[in-house]
């Protein structure tokens, strides 16, 4: 609990219209689009670099633990403060700050939606490569605060390869600038990269530095649709090796394509095993033997039915359908556990087997959501939250999936984060060293604690 | 035990699993950047009432009541979690529990049902609204509010019977229209008229049941709908036509909202099938021809009223007849079905929330380039108009009959 | 360096393992666990360490430190087709590293300019930057995994096969670019691209410096993205030996790669660009043979002028144009020669001064500073920013050598390399 001086000092800071303090206003900022939902003590939303400053370090006299927060819809439970303290919410700093297209260069404050910076790139014929899922309604800032990945990254690479640097105000309430406008900075170590997935126990994002990209000539959105969800996952790593890297190769098993048909109606196969969402782009006269290549590696492992979208309206549709997904799966059960553990890609149909086993031993529904190009897996569990039992059985079905994955040399997360959720993981993963190295470095930065405690690493 | 705990409501409660998609189309939420401004909060809210751990207090009502029920969220979510049903439960719950307060009681128990007591408010509004004090209140254009100075429902006896009429249908014409465009009420009739088709109008028509309806009155509701029913299967005709959009989306669902017997199912079921909306009507059964009209020249943008393109899935049919009209210009608005921001008493409520999401509107219609914006419904029609007025725009807003009666008329000559 | 330290060490190596080079010892070691031991003992006895960057020795400047040489961590070499990746000990040379993918067929795009005879531990302890690296990025992008040892010994193992990776807090990232500071990396991973189906490669000749910059600026306005376009002045082109030209022209060389069908029109709209900008001759080479040859000859024109005295100025490319017709104007002002390698897709420029009188060295040297500060650029590693930050960043790195490195025998800032 804040004292009323605590209280009366962070209202000043950012005025009582931005200051959020009685336990019912706090109740819809203690949780995310996990099932992890606890009490904030206060919300704040700063609209400018020097009152992120003050908040930051009044938390850090007084002690307090500050948990960074853009939309909400992080999925390893690290925005929510599940030790209570302030949360300090970033949407209310969402101005764009510069578009320099000469240097392909944009300065954005952190609280921007993904999808409202798109559309304002837009009219410039500029886009910002990273396009997760959540798109339309997460936050630049939590885009780089995790790291984010998005169909798109198969070809163009993760949020970190766009961030050219970083205005952070850190736990001390110094403020520092990684990086530079430049492409590259090198300068000492990469305390820019060390920030980016670093979910908030580092510092706070106020001002992001980007690069942005010029929309491509043209591309081409495939459908493939297989009985087997072996012969899918085959085709992944064929059409890699016919030296064709697509900005995209989604897949999606049986129990998905359903629930994901069930929402849009797009005429998506409900009766094949898995679907494979395929996307080249490039010059136009490149695409049609692009396309001709992958059509002959789908029709060699068995492919049902191949379909190139005709019109851009259909190429939306299937992206909605593919966007939605996640959220369509309420449509079974009312719960969902999902996972992001990422393989080597030649490892695809060994992890999508060993799922298959996960499920049966459990008698759990497991649809399996794959941006398989990358290898990183979203297997989501479905259950009711309200079945004791049956929550207990889940969190044992996690467990075996993040093992599997790891002695399959993968990762416990692609793009989603550790946050809480997979804390208990980490040293499945990491050695006792290298843990210790991070819990270090999260001491070094803050060493009273007070950024995101208790998260990522665990200090 | 409180509506929210009934199994029904109670599970749609639990079934959404908070991945936040409803932020991205929610107008209230964009506006305010609060979480229990969205649908994921507000249901994470209800539910805490529902279970005990919530009060039912002002915060909670203000949350509750801000929602503008544009159904945006309930298309937009994944899970298709009927987060308006639960917002209208939420309501209902708040009105058993805590009662409406004075003047929603007045309003809606007292004046709305009442056709008598109802024009003896709408004449007294008429009075008010020229009281300077009063021009512009909460952000509302009240001195350019229109108020007809005879009601539709006290025209209608001057309606001209057809001598070979191709079509018999009832005129549904609803309270908006009825007081405040009694002129644009009976252009409709004019519409049908030029396509032969005749229209009775019951004078004994009540309010539809929405007011009622979005602040949790359902008794109110069910005796609107019974009278409603009863009076209009009376009537033999092909159709029962809509000239508003939230009148539309009540009178067709009339069926979920009777409390009384079985049997009544049944007269509601022949209700709702006959209802449609003008646009409808005149597109998908008349299938009228606008070709050969002759030509009014002017640039028309169309606005969707959420209870008319969500609620009842008409957005084609009015586009259709703009496009055809010759001499029309059509230039499709940006976001054109986002809402307009009135939303009944919602405008009046939260005007800090409401006049930035018509601004918005006000926004993408100027970039339109159109001097006239078209629509189908008397609500965003005022409120579109009002707001235009204050911020100076010369931009005249029009019922989508308004629009074609004149077309009708320079075809006679 | 004490004896008993020596003694120790001899004992956990093999004879062919150390050598005393200029009173240093130097270490070779075969595999990671080596290089965890030697290092376990260097802590132990409080000994510090140079890491080579070069097979050769040159390490006088050192003595008394244990000097640590990877060039015997030279054989490991898996190539993994199906995941697109190559896994090494980092005592292989950028140069073998490089060739042995070509002859797979396959395609690592930081290709480093300098220093192509390093080790690939040398590339990632600098981060280095590629001609590429405009279009593809630098060894951060690329590396998914490794193995690095502290200084204590202790075996930090981080990523895999694996191209998404977000797990715990990025070490990877810190290790890549620390100049051996933190630790040093043994072993890496790196993802590979399929190799581009065919290649074109421009060589113009402009006539001016600030013709050619301003040709190489005009391509991003058109949407072209090559994936190398590098400016040489006159001497240094001359040094590439081009058939029968007369001197005194700058070069560019723009490159660009993808699939046939797309090429020909790529390169007819370089030209387009070029010919507003009094472009003098343009050669377009087809053979990928011919082409390989001409980037040899580029880094080996190059890594001759390396010794001369040298900056390295980054700025956003926009300010190229503004940056090199100051630099210009300055040569004139003061009567002095510079050559210059731009690497335009990046802004990178590295700018070799042939100044005998110190003076005018130093009055070059203020001027250079003076507009790179003005134009928001940098020179080499210097820090830009406020005072205070870069205080805050300095007292943060130091914290962090001390987190990795608590004895702090790993070579101290900058000196590594």
């Amino acid at each position: 609990m804040l004292t009323s001086a605590v209280v009366e000092e962070l209202r000043s800071i950012v005025g009582a219209k931005n200051t959020l303090t009685e336990k019912d206003e706090c109740f819809d900022y203690g949780y995310d689009a996990t099932l992890k939902e606890y009490s904030a003590d206060a919300v704040v939303f700063p609209r400018s670099t020097e009152e992120v400053v003050q908040i930051i370090k009044l938390a850090n006299r007084e002690q307090i633990a500050v948990i960074s927060r853009g939309a909400g819809t992080n999925l390893s439970g690290g925005t929510v403060p599940h030790q209570g303290g302030v949360v300090l919410n970033l949407t209310r700093m969402n101005r764009v700050l510069e578009i320099d297209t000469k240097n392909n260069l944009a300065v954005v404050e952190p609280g921007i939606v993904n999808n409202d910076f798109q559309e304002i790139l837009a009219p410039y014929g500029y886009y910002f490569s990273p396009d997760p899922a959540s798109m339309k309604v997460c936050t630049i800032g939590g885009n780089v605060a995790e790291c984010a990945g998005g169909p798109r990254c198969l070809k163009y690479g993760v949020t970190r390869e766009y961030i050219r640097g970083l205005e952070v105000v850190l736990p001390s309430g110094e403020v520092v600038v990684t990086g530079s406008k430049n492409r590259f900075t090198n300068d000492g170590f990469d305390l820019t990269k060390l920030m980016i997935a670093s979910e908030g126990i580092l510092g706070v994002f106020t001002k992001i530095f980007v690069s942005i990209t010029p929309m491509g000539e043209a591309k081409k959105t495939m459908l493939c649709s297989f009985d087997k969800i072996e012969d899918a996952s085959k085709t992944v790593a064929n059409i890699i090796g016919e030296g064709i890297v697509p900005t995209t190769l989604e897949m999606m098993d049986n129990l998905l394509i359903n629930c994901a048909e069930d929402h849009t109606k797009v005429g998506l196969p409900r009766d094949a095993a898995a679907i494979l969402l395929i996307e080249v782009d490039g010059y136009n006269e490149d695409l049609p033997r692009q396309v001709e290549t992958i059509r002959g590696v789908c029709n060699k492992n068995n492919v049902r039915e191949f379909k190139v979208a005709e019109s851009a309206a259909e190429v939306d549709q299937l992206w909605v359908a593919r966007r939605t997904v996640i959220g369509a799966v309420a449509r079974r059960r009312p719960s969902y556990s999902m996972q992001d553990v990422t393989v080597p890609r030649n490892q695809m149909p060994a992890i999508v087997n060993k799922i298959v086993e996960i499920s049966a031993k459990f008698d759990l529904p497991i649809g399996v959501l794959a941006h398989a190009g990358d290898g990183n897996l979203h297997p989501l569990v479905l259950f009711d939250e309200r079945d004791k039992v049956e929550v207990e059985k889940v969190h044992q079905a996690e467990g075996e999936i993040c093992k599997a994955a790891l002695e399959l040399g993968g990762t416990l997360s692609g793009e989603h984060g550790i946050g809480t959720l997979k804390l208990q993981y980490l040293e499945w993963e990491f050695s006792k060293a290298t843990i210790d190295i991070m819990k270090g470095i999260k001491k070094l930065f803050d060493p009273n604690n007070i950024l995101n405690p208790g998260k990522v690493v665990g200090v | 035990m409180s509506i929210l705990n009934t199994k029904e409501i109670y599970e749609k409660l639990n079934s959404c699993n908070k991945c936040g998609f409803c932020q991205a189309t929610c107008r209230v939420y964009k506006e305010t950047l609060n979480e229990f401004n969205c649908a994921r909060g507000r249901i994470k809210l209800i539910k805490a009432v529902a279970d005990g751990v919530l009060e039912r207090n002002r915060f909670y009502e203000d949350a509750i009541n801000s929602c503008t029920l544009c159904l945006e969220c309930t298309k937009t979510c994944p899970s298709a979690v009927p987060t308006t049903q639960l917002i209208l439960a939420a309501r209902q719950d708040l009105a058993q529990k805590k009662g409406l307060g004075f003047s929603k009681r007045i309003a809606l128990k007292s004046v709305l049902p009442n056709n008598s007591l109802r024009k003896v408010s709408f004449s007294s509004a008429k009075m008010v609204k020229n009281m300077k004090r009063f021009h512009k209140f909460r952000g509302i254009d009240v001195a350019g509010m229109p108020i007809s100075d005879e009601s539709f429902l006290d025209m209608a006896h001057r309606i001209p019977k057809l001598q070979n009429p191709r079509h018999k249908v009832a005129f549904f014409v609803g309270c908006m229209l009825n007081h405040t465009m009694a002129d644009t009420a009976y252009n409709l009739v004019k519409v049908l008229h030029a396509n032969n088709v005749e229209v009775v109008v019951p004078k004994e028509q009540r309010c539809c049941g929405t007011p009622q309806h979005v602040y949790g009155d359902l008794g109110t509701v069910s005796a609107l709908a019974k009278h409603n029913i009863d009076l209009f299967n009376k009537l033999e005709v092909d159709a029962i036509i809509i000239g508003c959009a939230s009148c539309g989306g009540m009178l067709k669902t009339y069926g979920d909202h009777l409390q009384t017997n079985v049997d009544l199912n049944e007269e509601a079921k022949k209700f709702s099938s006959k209802v449609k909306d003008i646009n409808e009507y005149l597109v998908d059964e008349l299938k009228i021809d606008l070709s050969l009209m002759q030509g009014i020249y002017c640039k028309v943008t169309y606005h969707d009223p959420c209870h008319l393109v969500r609620a009842q899935s008409v957005n084609a049919q009015p586009r259709k007849i703009l496009k055809e009209l010759p001499g029309v210009e059509y230039s499709e608005m940006h976001n054109a079905s986002n809402c307009c921001g009135a939303a009944g008493m919602f405008q009046g409520y939260f005007p800090e929330i409401a006049v930035p999401i018509t601004q918005k509107k006000i926004d993408d219609i100027i970039k339109t380039g159109a001097d006239t914006v078209i629509t189908s419904c008397p609500a965003c029609k005022n409120r579109i108009q009002g707001s235009l007025n204050l911020g100076g725009h010369k931009h005249k807003v029009l019922h989508i009959v308004d629009l074609l009666a004149k077309a009708y008329e320079l075809e006679k000559g | 360096m004490n004896e008993g330290f020596i003694t120790q060490l001899m004992n956990i190596s093999e004879e062919d393992q150390v050598e005393k080079v200029h009173g240093n010892v130097v270490f070779f070691p075969y595999d990671t666990g080596e290089v965890s031991a030697v290092l376990k003992l260097a802590y132990e006895n409080g000994i510090q360490i140079f890491v080579q960057q070069k097979p050769g020795n040159r390490v006088e400047q050192h003595s008394g430190k244990l000097v640590i040489n990877l060039a015997k961590m030279d054989t490991y070499f898996e190539i993994d087709k199906e995941n697109l990746t190559a896994s090494v000990h980092t005592g292989i040379t950028l140069d073998r590293f490089q060739s042995k993918l070509l002859e797979e067929g396959l395609y690592f795009p930081p290709v480093s300019i300098w220093d192509y005879d390093a080790f690939v531990a040398t590339a990632i302890a600098t981060n280095a930057v590629g001609i590429n690296s405009g279009k593809y990025g630098r060894w951060r992008e690329y590396v998914v995994g490794m193995e690095a040892v502290l200084s204590s010994g202790e075996l930090i193992e981080l990523g895999g096969k694996i191209i998404k990776y977000v797990s715990g807090l990025d070490l990877m990232s810190l290790f890549i670019g620390s100049q051996n500071q933190l630790g040093i990396v043994s072993k890496v991973t790196v993802r590979l691209l399929p190799k581009p189906e065919a290649k074109r490669l421009l060589v113009c000749r402009f006539a001016s410096l600030a013709d050619a910059v301003a040709a190489t600026d005009s391509l991003t306005q058109r949407g072209l993205a090559p994936a190398r376009n590098e400016i040489l002045s006159p001497k240094i082109a001359d040094k590439m030996e081009f058939s029968g030209k007369s001197s005194g022209q700058f070069v560019v060389l723009t490159e660009v790669e993808g699939f046939y069908e797309s090429l020909s029109r790529q390169v007819a709209e370089i030209e387009v660009a070029y010919k507003k900008f009094a472009i003098e001759t343009a050669t377009i080479i087809e053979h990928e043979d011919q082409i390989y040859r001409i980037w040899q000859k580029y880094f080996d024109a190059a890594d001759s002028y390396k010794s001369n005295s040298y900056y390295n100025i980054t700025i956003l490319p926009s300010e190229l144009p503004s940056l090199m017709g100051t630099l210009e104007k300055t040569k004139n002002d003061l009567d002095i020669d510079f050559e210059a390698i731009i690497h335009t897709s990046i802004g990178n420029i590295e700018l070799f001064v042939d100044i005998h009188d110190i003076d005018k060295l130093e009055e070059f040297k203020d001027s250079l500073m003076k507009v790179v500060l003005l134009l928001a650029g940098k020179v080499a590693s210097k820090k830009i920013g406020v005072g205070s930050h870069i205080s805050t960043t300095e007292k943060l790195e130091e914290g962090l050598r001390v987190l990795f490195d608590p004895k702090q025998i790993l070579a101290g800032k900058g000196g590594g390399q």
